[in-house]
């Protein structure tokens, strides 16, 4: 395993947990551990004797705590102490208990994997499958056609009203839409409500989300006169989702080794959303791979920022191609050392962004890695400066640790710019990753 | 702001024009399809014109270029030293931070550049301190670009033995800009590089500054403290403010051949009278007589005539008037050692007047006076002697004195009169040596971190009260005091007393605190292992 301690505190969101697992990083509380090419276990002695087992091909992990945390201190301990004192290098048998759960795992793998039985839905299934798509089609129409009276009022009375409306003004918008089952404009419109008075621009930036939002509406309102690769990203930008079975059926397959360039938590109101942009190491391709938890749940799979690994991405179907998700990820995953494929320079990256937004006009993040930038501190706001001397702004935090890891010399530096400011994921310096 | 932005914010039943149009090819697939209403077209219009802003966003081109950092001369620790480091200073532990930038200080390390930024933003006094000799290039580079930071960058020609040279504009910037604690800092750095421009700049500035700041100020003048000195201290004791005078009195009382210790010393002598028994049998007798009342001139030297509540006026006149002596005078003066001087003093009715001016003397002279280390020991049993049979305020006056006579001492002195207070007497408590462990060196000698541990472990060890639980609290609070030499002894296994079935709120607390204790230990051995590897 060739970590980083910063990875594997980046596993968990819970400051407490990363606490207790340093504390579990010592070899008196593991009266058993062990380590294979494909897994690390470990016994743990706490109120019981708990079983942790991690699988090295993408840091899945288990363990039988009652813990609510996922990772747990435990799987967090197992993995800081094997950082710091790597153990017993040769490889050992894994033992039954370990053995058991990494077949279980292989085996829904496989199960996952393996195409759907052919065999047709009865006709009643069918039939009763149409009918709740009509009645969620119902639904949608109509929470659309609110959300439009919604937005003309709005425009009628002014926007000039909207600096003073309460935080509800846009959630109960948000919640409508929510009930009428059209997430996706659901969580555009919350997000809006961040945005009046945040900065000297903000009514701009609220009219043309408002612009882009009625565009929406008037695309899905006309969605058989468009080209099918841009009706699916709006039926998708509503809220529809795209059904693993069409996922496997019409998505995209790239094979590549998938760099985790940069990651960043997005902390809604119940739902966490993690958000990776991966980068393929020879195809150069950007994808986003979106993952969501709701009430402390953890994440589905273990993506770790500032790693590689050989795979299959599917991309969602669609204009933007630039949702993604992984088929499968194959061979060990392995801690970033050389700098990942990017953009030369920043004119090449937001030409990138002006590509994708002709084909996908409502696009709002593009990842990517920029090559050879410099941090800089200017005009009281932070810069990525280019070696043709332009530069984007900078927004998120820890500016300064990013400064100070670089030291004023050029770096690669993985972003999502939003079309206003680029908020910062990681650098990669002097052959090391570090997300921020 | 563009029209269709002044439009929307005014609301459409405001505005009675037509709605502006977009000059974009694409406006027109939307005019085409005839949306309902005014609004919708605005809208619409809006829609398209953001999405063609985001597209046709282009970069800035005036940011100007930071200068980078020098390569690093120093070594950088290793990625699991850095670890260790970042904990510690994650969780705030202070004494542990400090412990571990010291000996990094020590090894020639500099902090990994991750840690800056977390480190530099520490508020803790002796922290940031010892950051300066571990920023290395890219920490001192750092500094540079945040004025929140350069504080730090003024304080540290300060500090070292052979001062680094800084440029004198970077100080004057920050003397010129800077908050008062970082114009301290550079005053103090410039009065080691160029102690006449400092006192120069800081002339310069007097009129201008407050009351609070011209005493600070002042005080910065103790660094590179000398004759030229003189002229600009006499002015300041005539300054408004009463404190800004007793600054600069307190000074020029530390230049042996200023008119003002001259005055103070014969003040002083005209206060204490010797009287020798001529047959020898008794012996020597000092005997105190303040005046009855002060000249005006007295004030002017620092003396005020207004004392602080609860005291007499003579005896704080004497107290004042002798702190401001060196003891070392009353040596030749009176032809005695110090022991002999205090014995001589002690029946006096300001005895206690006159021992707190000597003992405040010491403190002052410490650095400039030769004989007055020899007045460390008689003073520290003086004090010793007179806490035993008193109690409440006037004892925690007198442990006060003992912490200041204490803290002149060298490490091992201390030490040593620290350690037989561990063994408790009828006079001493079970926790009257803990009031002092913070004033020796750090860290202690390993024969003094065994009597200190064998002592708590005694005492954990038979008792379940607060005595127990305040020297467990002490434990863990000295964790960075034990040399590493002691380790194995503090690892031991603690046996902590507990009374019966019943769990005790004593005995949790005792065991919490020792294993805070060990825990610190642990992580300063594992930062020792990885340091030397």
């Amino acid at each position: 395993m060739n970590l980083t301690l910063e990875q594997v505190a980046a596993m968990s969101q819970d400051a407490g947990a990363i606490a207790a697992g340093k504390k579990l990083a010592d070899a008196r509380n593991w009266p058993e551990r062990g380590q294979s090419a494909s897994a690390l276990w470990g016994k743990c002695q706490g109120s019981s004797v708990y079983q942790v087992k991690v699988d090295l091909l993408d840091f899945g992990y288990s363990c039988n705590c009652p813990s609510r945390k996922f990772p747990c201190k435990h799987v967090l301990g197992l993995l800081f102490l094997c950082l710091n004192s790597p153990g017993p290098a040769d490889e050992q048998a894994t033992p039954d208990w370990v053995d058991d759960w990494l077949k279980m795992r292989a085996a829904r793998k496989e199960k996952e994997a393996a195409p759907k039985s052919d065999e047709a839905p009865s006709p009643a299934g069918e039939k009763a499958r149409q009918q709740r798509v009509q009645q969620r089609a119902k639904l949608v129409q109509g929470g659309l056609e609110r959300l439009g009276r919604w937005l003309d009022d709005m425009m009628r009375s002014g926007l000039a009203d909207v600096a003073v409306k309460p935080a509800s003004f846009w959630q109960d918008a948000a919640k409508r839409l929510m009930d009428a089952q059209a997430p996706g404009l659901a969580a555009r419109v919350a997000r809006l409500g961040d945005v009046p008075r945040s900065s000297p621009d903000w009514s701009q930036r609220v009219l043309g989300e408002l612009g882009r939002i009625a565009l929406v509406l008037h695309g899905y309102a006309r969605l058989d006169e468009l080209d099918p690769a841009l009706s699916s990203e709006i039926r998708q930008l509503v809220g529809w989702n795209v059904t693993q079975d069409a996922l496997e059926r019409e998505g995209e397959r790239v094979d590549d080794t998938w760099i985790v360039a940069g990651q960043w938590v997005d902390e809604l109101e119940r739902l966490r959303v993690e958000r990776s942009w991966v980068v393929g190491r020879q195809t150069s391709r950007v994808g986003l791979i979106l993952q969501f938890s709701a009430g402390g749940q953890p994440f589905a799979d273990s993506i770790v920022a500032g790693t590689e690994q050989k795979g299959t991405l599917v991309f969602y179907p669609g204009a933007s191609g630039q949702r993604a998700k992984f088929l499968d990820r194959r061979g060990m995953s392995l801690a970033l050392r050389e700098r990942p494929p990017g953009y030369l320079v920043i004119e090449q990256f937001l030409a990138a962004v002006s590509q994708s937004l002709g084909r996908q006009p409502w696009l709002d993040a593009f990842g990517g890695v920029l090559h050879d930038v410099t941090i800089v501190p200017a005009r009281d706001s932070w810069w990525a400066r280019d070696q043709e001397a332009k530069a984007l702004p900078l927004v998120g935090q820890n500016h300064w640790k990013a400064m100070a890891l670089t030291g004023g010399q050029p770096c690669d530096l993985t972003g999502e710019w939003d079309g206003y400011g680029l908020r910062v994921l990681s650098v990669f310096t002097a052959e090391s990753y570090w997300a921020l | 702001m563009d029209e269709l932005t002044k439009v929307a914010l005014v609301g459409t039943t405001r505005f009675t024009g037509v709605v502006p149009g977009n000059e974009q090819p694409a406006a027109a697939l939307v005019a085409d399809s005839s949306p309902s209403s005014r609004e919708r077209v605005l809208l619409l219009r809006c829609g398209v014109e953001s999405i063609y802003g985001m597209a046709g966003r282009r970069p800035t081109e005036d940011i100007d270029p930071v200068t980078p950092a020098p390569p690093e001369t120093r070594k950088l620790p290793s990625r699991r030293l850095a670890a260790i480091l970042a904990d510690a200073a994650e969780n705030n532990q202070n004494d542990l931070v400090i412990d571990f930038l010291e000996h990094m200080a020590g090894h020639g390390v500099v902090v990994p550049p991750e840690l800056l930024p977390l480190l530099l933003a520490s508020t803790h006094k002796d922290v940031r301190r010892r950051l300066i000799p571990v920023l290395g290039e890219r920490g001192t580079w750092l500094l540079r670009q945040n004025p929140e930071w350069s504080d730090l960058l003024a304080g540290s020609g300060n500090l070292s033995e052979t001062p680094s040279y800084l440029p004198i504009d970077v100080l004057k910037q920050t003397w010129d800009e800077g908050k008062i604690d970082a114009r301290c800092e550079t005053i103090k750095t410039l009065r080691r590089q160029d102690p006449t421009l400092a006192r120069d700049w800081i002339t310069q500035a007097f009129p201008r500054e407050k009351a609070g700041e011209r005493a600070r100020l002042v005080d910065c003048l103790a660094i590179g403290l000398s004759d030229r000195d003189e002229p600009f201290l006499d002015g300041c004791t005539s300054d408004r403010s009463a404190v800004v005078g007793q600054s600069a009195a307190r000074l020029l009382s530390c230049l042996p051949r200023s008119a003002l210790a001259g005055r103070m010393r014969d003040r002083a002598e005209a206060m204490l009278a010797l009287e020798r028994d001529l047959a020898g049998v008794k012996p020597a007798k000092i005997v105190c007589s303040p005046p009855q009342q002060v000249e005006p001139a007295w004030e002017r030297d620092g003396v005020p005539k207004q004392t602080p509540t609860g005291q007499g006026q003579r005896a704080f006149w004497a107290e004042t008037v002798l702190a401001a002596v060196p003891p070392s005078h009353w040596q030749t003066h009176f032809h005695l050692q110090p022991q002999a001087l205090i014995d001589a003093v002690i029946d006096d009715p300001f005895a206690g007047s006159v021992l707190t001016g000597w003992t405040q003397a010491a403190c002052r002279f410490a650095a400039t006076d030769v004989m007055s280390p020899e007045w460390l020991v008689p003073l520290w049993k003086y004090w010793r002697s007179a806490a035993k049979g008193r109690e409440g305020r006037a004892r925690e006056g007198d442990l006060l004195q003992m912490r200041a006579v204490l803290a002149l001492m060298p490490a091992d002195l201390a030490e040593a009169s620290i350690a037989p207070l561990f063994e408790p007497t009828r006079e001493w408590g079970e926790v009257d040596a803990l009031n002092f462990l913070d004033v020796p060196a750090r860290p202690w000698k390993l024969s003094f971190a065994k009597a200190f541990l064998d002592a708590a472990r005694r005492q954990v060890q038979t008792t379940v009260d607060e005595s127990a639980y305040r020297w467990a609290l002490s434990v863990d609070q000295l964790a960075c005091a034990i040399p590493p030499e002691a380790f194995p002894f503090a690892l031991a296994p603690w046996e902590v007393a507990s009374p019966g079935e019943t769990a005790n709120w004593f005995t949790s607390s005792v065991r919490t605190a020792l294993k805070k204790f060990i825990a610190v230990i642990e992580a300063r051995q594992r930062f020792m292992t990885e340091l030397y590897a």
